[in-house]
This record gives C-alpha cells, structure tokens and sequence, in this order.
C-alpha cells in the first residue's frame, strides 16, 4: 500500500480517480433522470475526436478533447431541443462521425497509430501528467460549483420539464448546462475511465444508489460514495492486478450495483406487509385510554388520541404519530364510546377478550394456563414496568415470572401465526416499501375484527411488528423522518 | 353545434384589476392552431371553470398561459403586462396534466414539492427556512404531511397529483391554474382538495380549472367557460349557465351536476378527507 503511494504516477492516479468519482455520478444522476444515460457514450466519442487532433498538432490532448466535447454537447443539446423527427439520425451521425474520425486522424498523425487510442478509450493509469491533473482539478472544482448551485433547478428541469418552463426557470440554458457538464465530465475521466467507459461510472453508481437512497438527495450521496469508493479502488486493484483501469472501475461499479441489488430484494422479500409512514410519538410518557383526559378521535380502524396537537394511536409499547387531519369531511370528530359489551361465546375467543369486556373474574372458567393470559391492559397496575403493564405475569410471584413470560410469549407467538391467514389478506406493498408483518392489533387486513362475524371486539395481546421484521420499521422511520 | 346563445360575459367588479387578459388569442403547436380567437378575461377572485369534451382545446388555452403552447394571434396579457415580458413567475402556479410523477430515480414528496418554490429563490438556490415552512404548509393543506420523506413513486395516482397541487401551492401563487386537477382522484379526496381551494380563494387565490368533471366544483365555482372545438362556446356566471342548460351542453348534462345537487355523485368513504382518501395504509 505505501509503495503504491510512493510511486509518482500512482499518486496522481489516485487524484484523478477522486475526481473522476466525485464528478461522474453528480452529472450522471440527472442523466439517469432524464434517460438520457448513453449521451455520455456518444460525448466520448466526439472527445475521442478531440483527443486524436490533439494527438496529430502534437498538442495536449486534453485541451482538444475539451473543446471537442463541449462543442458537441452543445449541438446535441440543441438538436434535441428542436425535437425534429430526425434528431435521432443527426446524433447518430455526430457521435460515430467522432469515432470514424478520430481513428483516421490517427491514422495520418506522425506519432500515433490507432492502437494508441486504447489508452482513451478504456483508461490507464500511468498515463496520467501533473499537467492533467491541474486540469482535471480546475473542471471538477467547476462541475462541483455548477451542479451545487444549479442542482435542484437541473432536478426541477429533469422532473417535469413543462412546470419548470411554466415557473419561469430557463430551460434551455439548463438544458445546455447539463450537456456542457456531461462534456466535462467526459474529459476529466479520460485518462483514468477512458472515453468508451465514462458513461458507465456516470450512470451506474446511481443506479445501485437508488437502492439505498430514500430520497434524491441521500440517494445522490450514497452515488458520489460509490463512485469515489469504485474509482480509487478500482485504480488500485488495477495497480495490484496489472490490468486496464477503466475496465476494472466499471466492473467495481457494477459489483456494488449487483451487491445493492440483492441486498434491497432480500431486505424486500424479508416481511409481506407493508406498513407505511410510521412515526413514533417520542418521549411518551402517559397511558392513553378513554376518560385520561384527550380526545379521542376514531381514524380509520382505530382511536387516535389528540395529545397537544398531535395524533397519538397505541402501537404496541409506544405511540405513533399520526397526521392530524387537514380538513375533516362530514363526520366531526366521534369521542370513543364505550366498548359495547360482548357475551363470551366459545372459550378460544374468551382468551382474546380485552378487558374491556364485562369482568367476570380473572380467568373464571379457563383452563388454569390460560388464566394468566388474561389481558388487563387498562387496570392501573403496580406491576407496570417503565410504563407498561406486564401483562402475562401479572399477579404471579417474582420467582416464577420469567418462565411464564416465556411461556405467554411462545403461545402469543402460536396465536398470532394461527392468524397469518388473516394478516396476509391484503395488497402487497408499494414499490421500494419493505413488508412488515404486524398483526394488525387482532384485526383483519380491512379493519373489520376476528373471529365472530359482527361480534364484540376480539384482540390478539402482541402489538408489536415481528422482530424480525423490526428494523424494516427502522428504515421506514428513517425515511419518514 | 346549435348556435349558441351570445356569451354574456359578466361584468367584473369594478375594483378587481383583470388578471388574465386574453384578446383574440389563437394557440397552438408550431404554424398549427388548435384554438382560435379566445377572448377571455379573469378578474382577481373569481372561480373559473373551463369545460370541454376532451380534445377541444381546453388545456391548449391554459398551457398558452404559460407559453407552453404557440401564440399565434391576439394578445396574452399576464397581471396587466404581456405574457413575454411577465417575470414575477411566482404569482402565476400551473398544476399541470400529469399522471405520474415516478421517474427512475428516488425523489421524496418534499423534494419535488420544493421544487414549487425554486421560482422565489435567488440564483444561488440556497432554501431558506420561508422556504422550507411554506412546503410544509402545501403538503398539510393537501394533507400529505405525513408522507414528506416518502418516495413519490410508492404513493397512489390521486396522491401524486396532489403533490402536484402542493407544488403550485407551494409558490404562492396569486392565480393558480389547474389542468385536470380531479382526474383520478377518488370523490372523497376531491372534497377534501376543493375545501382546501375553498379556503384559499377566501384567502384571494383567483383559480382557473380546467376539468370535464365539474361536480365537484360545483360549490365553488362563480364562472363558468366552455370550450368547443377551439372556440369559446360559452362564458357566463355559474347561474347563467345552470339556465342556459341542455342549448350550450348540447351532448353533454354537465348542467344537471350542478341543477340538482342530489344527482352529484355521492361521497363514497364518509371518513375520506384528503388525508385519508385513496391512501394505502
């Protein structure tokens, strides 16, 4: 490792695989927004133009691949802008009119035959010159300028390019700043990507960020990352490895493309209901139930509690937030009514009774396992620890309290897998969501209760999401955050 | 068509300046004109309806607001100046025809709300926190507040498009320009949006919508226009076209909507406001 960063060109290999990452994936992400991902390709194509009369005045390449790449990105920009039925063709022709170009030019230069563009198209590190470098340095501290500034008029222009010109913005010129930033970026790669390649390290890393991204912004992070990480390893695997650094940046790329995209799948195929927007009330520490003081309000299939403003609905060991209404339609906020009392039928439903139903004794006419199953969610409870009631080993001496929480833990557990059915009943969820399973507070998927048709409120004790299933939640808060 | 009755433009309130000022405009796409010789003139406050069956050039004239379309005759006039040199973007908001929002990259509802505020900000695009305040008002008036931080393209059609709405509200805008608000957007949550106009226009937003369903508007309106292959068919109050009736809407019985409330469509979901209505959970 220190002898690699000893060696002069290894030094300004590494420099110019920085920049390659810092800038390829800002410019690129716009590309991707506007599908417009292989434009890159056909800039390198021209600059490869540039690039071989440079060769042949015996110039800086650098300097011509510049100009020529910038010319062109203008003319592309403005053919498609005319949106003629042609456009198609005259890019076409630009683009393969540079690389037909390029390959002859070379031809006819005193110093140069058509294999000395290998080191253009696909990159090399050793061809890297302190000259360069200053150039290289110069551009991107230019794309970093531009696209910082500019950035979300270039979102709003590749988002929705009929409100961005009704709101005032100059379309045109952005168009053409975006082109002319594609052009840019394209000479800054071409000694360490190479002209042939440069297109992929725009789009690939935010094609893999947009799997880890949850929004343009985290996403457009997670891309410059990945770009810098696949540029500079890629110049150092291809120091070790002894083979063309272009090839192995873009083949680095898309490992971390694929990595990201199992690792999204698996995290997606993990759970199978979605649960969407979830937030968590924070520091909560007063026990929501009828008569403690706040409104209750029924949102859907539950009760939210109105709490200085906000929307409280009991999850589990916390409350989320919920939004609070913008406008409310025909039905005024309802304060919760009284549970209607139900008349226990078979003992299995008896089990999943809340206390909301009459008392009848703690467990009267259950079998003796059972009886410390019973929930008594809202008895004000010395038991309750840090807020919350122990519900299975209510009453039962300290000593035998861990084996009977086990125990109430593996039969909720039984309980509530024998209701899968029911959880499964419902959409799967949208795009990008992970699926949770919860088990929806003993409710089916549509709100209504389980098990009797019609009957009184029946309620599976576990309220939480599974624990396997959790740090999806985890993700999703982050996301809703 | 059946010559229609003499479209009784109604007099504007003496005080109100006009807003919109269109005088013998034609739009159109390239040397094509889609609609011809619009005279139309919308005065601070008023409600306006545009109607039409589709194809007949409704979202031409409110695309030729904003110069999307061709100016190919007559006169645009934007807040009492010509639409070319109109600079004060911010004043006049576009919702426009979209149906969806989801692109290939991972974009926020906030984000793209945001972008409705790019006009107000300087040319270095640095948010301030009038900015950042301002989003989060759009998104609790179209009562997606909750869904901030989430991908657009994970929410349903009627959601997007009111995040398009909360994009344009986001600006605030003066007269606000709506291209097929209602499409797609369950009963319930249509409600729940045109209460939410409801208040602004009592708040002085002047509203253009240009929609074939009109039901739900039909609280809300004071005029109504419609469009009939590329001319104006009719301009009048919202009374005027409740009696002028089956002449002007020869094949159509827009008119009943508003004639007999009790065939208005009714409210599927009662417990549907827009932060409800045609959301997953």
């Amino acid at each position: 490792m220190s002898e690699m960063l000893s060696i002069d060109f290894m030094q300004r290999a590494l420099l110019a695989a920085l920049l390659v990452g810092l800038s390829a994936p800002l410019v690129g992400v716009f590309l991707v927004q506007r599908r417009l991902a292989l434009i890159g390709d056909g800039m390198g194509h021209v600059a490869l133009a540039g690039v071989a009369v440079g060769v042949w005045l015996g110039q800086s390449p650098v300097w011509t691949a510049l100009i020529g790449a910038v010319l062109a990105a203008i003319i592309v920009e403005l053919i498609r802008t005319s949106g003629s039925a042609h456009g198609d063709v005259a890019l076409a022709i630009i683009f393969y009119g540079g690389i037909a170009a390029s390959v002859v030019i070379i031809g006819k230069s005193p110093n140069g035959t058509p294999a000395s563009l290998t080191a253009y198209l696909f990159g090399a590190i050793t061809t890297v010159t302190a000259a360069d470098l200053w150039v290289f340095g110069v551009l991107t501290v230019v794309i970093l300028l531009v696209v910082g500034v500019l950035r979300w008029r270039l979102f709003a222009v590749a988002s929705d390019e009929e409100y961005a010109r009704s709101a005032g913005l100059p379309v045109l010129a952005l168009n053409l700043a975006l082109a002319v930033l594609t052009a840019v970026t394209v000479v800054v790669s071409m000694r360490i990507v190479g002209l042939l390649l440069i297109s992929a390290l725009m789009i690939v890393p935010n094609a893999a960020a947009q799997l880890l991204g949850h929004s343009f912004r985290s996403s457009l992070a997670w891309a410059v990352a990945i770009g810098v990480a696949c540029a500079v390893g890629g110049v150092a695997v291809s120091y070790a490895a002894d083979t063309p650094s272009g090839g192995t940046i873009v083949l680095l790329a898309i490992g971390a493309f694929v990595v990201a995209a199992v690792g999204s799948a698996v995290r997606t195929r993990l759970g199978r209901v979605a649960l969407a927007g979830h937030a968590e009330a924070e520091g909560h520490g007063h026990e929501h139930g009828p008569g403690c003081g706040h409104e209750a309000i029924q949102h859907g299939d539950h009760v939210d509690y109105v709490h200085d403003g906000h929307h409280h609905a009991p999850h589990g060991a916390h409350y989320d937030e919920h939004a609070a209404m913008a406008t409310t339609l025909s039905t005024p906020p309802a304060p919760r009514s009284p549970t209607p009392p139900s008349t226990p039928s078979r003992p299995t439903d008896d089990r999943l009774r809340s206390a909301a139903d009459p008392p009848t004794g703690r467990g009267r006419g259950l079998p003796r396992r059972d009886r410390r199953l019973r929930v008594r969610p809202r008895t004000p409870c010395p038991d309750a620890r840090g807020g919350q009631l122990d519900r299975a080993c209510h009453g039962l001496s300290l000593a035998r309290r861990p084996r009977h929480r086990r125990r109430a833990r593996r039969v909720a557990h039984r309980r509530r897998r024998g209701r899968l059915s029911a959880v499964l009943d419902r959409s799967p969820p949208p795009p990008r969501l992970p699926h949770v399973r919860t088990d929806r507070r003993g409710r089916r998927a549509d709100g209504r209760d389980l098990g009797r048709a019609g009957g009184g409120r029946t309620r599976v004790p576990g309220r939480a999401a599974y624990r396997r299933d959790r740090r999806h939640l985890r993700h999703l808060l982050r996301a809703a955050a | 068509m059946s010559t229609p009755p003499a479209p009784p433009t109604p007099d504007p309130p003496a005080t109100a300046p006009p807003v919109i000022a269109l005088r013998g405009a034609s739009f159109g796409y390239g040397d094509h004109a889609v609609v011809h010789d619009v005279d139309l003139t919308i005065t601070a406050g008023e409600v306006v309806l545009v109607l039409g069956p589709n194809g007949s050039g409704k979202s031409t004239i409110a695309k030729g607001l904003f110069g999307l379309t061709d100016l190919l005759a007559g006169e645009v006039d934007v807040f009492g100046m010509p639409r070319a040199d109109f600079r004060d973007f911010p004043r006049l908001g576009y919702v426009p025809q979209r149906h969806t929002l989801a692109s290939s990259v991972t974009v926020t509802v906030s984000e793209v709300v945001s972008s409705g505020r790019l006009s107000r900000q300087s040319w270095l695009g640095i948010a301030t926190r009038a900015d950042r305040q301002q989003v989060r008002r759009a998104l609790e008036l179209v009562g997606l507040a909750d869904r901030a931080g989430i991908d657009v393209g994970a929410l349903s059609g009627g959601q997007q498009r009111r995040v398009l709405i909360a994009r344009a509200l986001a600006g605030e805008p003066d007269v606000l320009v709506m291209d097929e608000p209602t499409a797609g957007v369950d009963i319930a949550s249509q409600h729940g949006l045109v209460e939410v106009l409801a208040r602004l226009v009592a708040e002085g937003l002047t509203l253009v919508v240009v929609t074939h369903e009109l039901a739900a508007f039909a609280d809300l309106v004071t005029r109504v226009v419609v469009v009939d292959a590329g001319r104006i068919a009719f301009d009048g109050s919202r009374d005027e076209f409740v009696a002028a009736g089956s002449d002007v809407l020869h094949d159509h019985d827009w008119h009943h909507h508003l004639d007999r409330p009790d065939r208005r469509p009714a409210v599927i979901s009662a417990e549907g406001p827009l932060s409800q209505g045609g959301s997953r959970e």
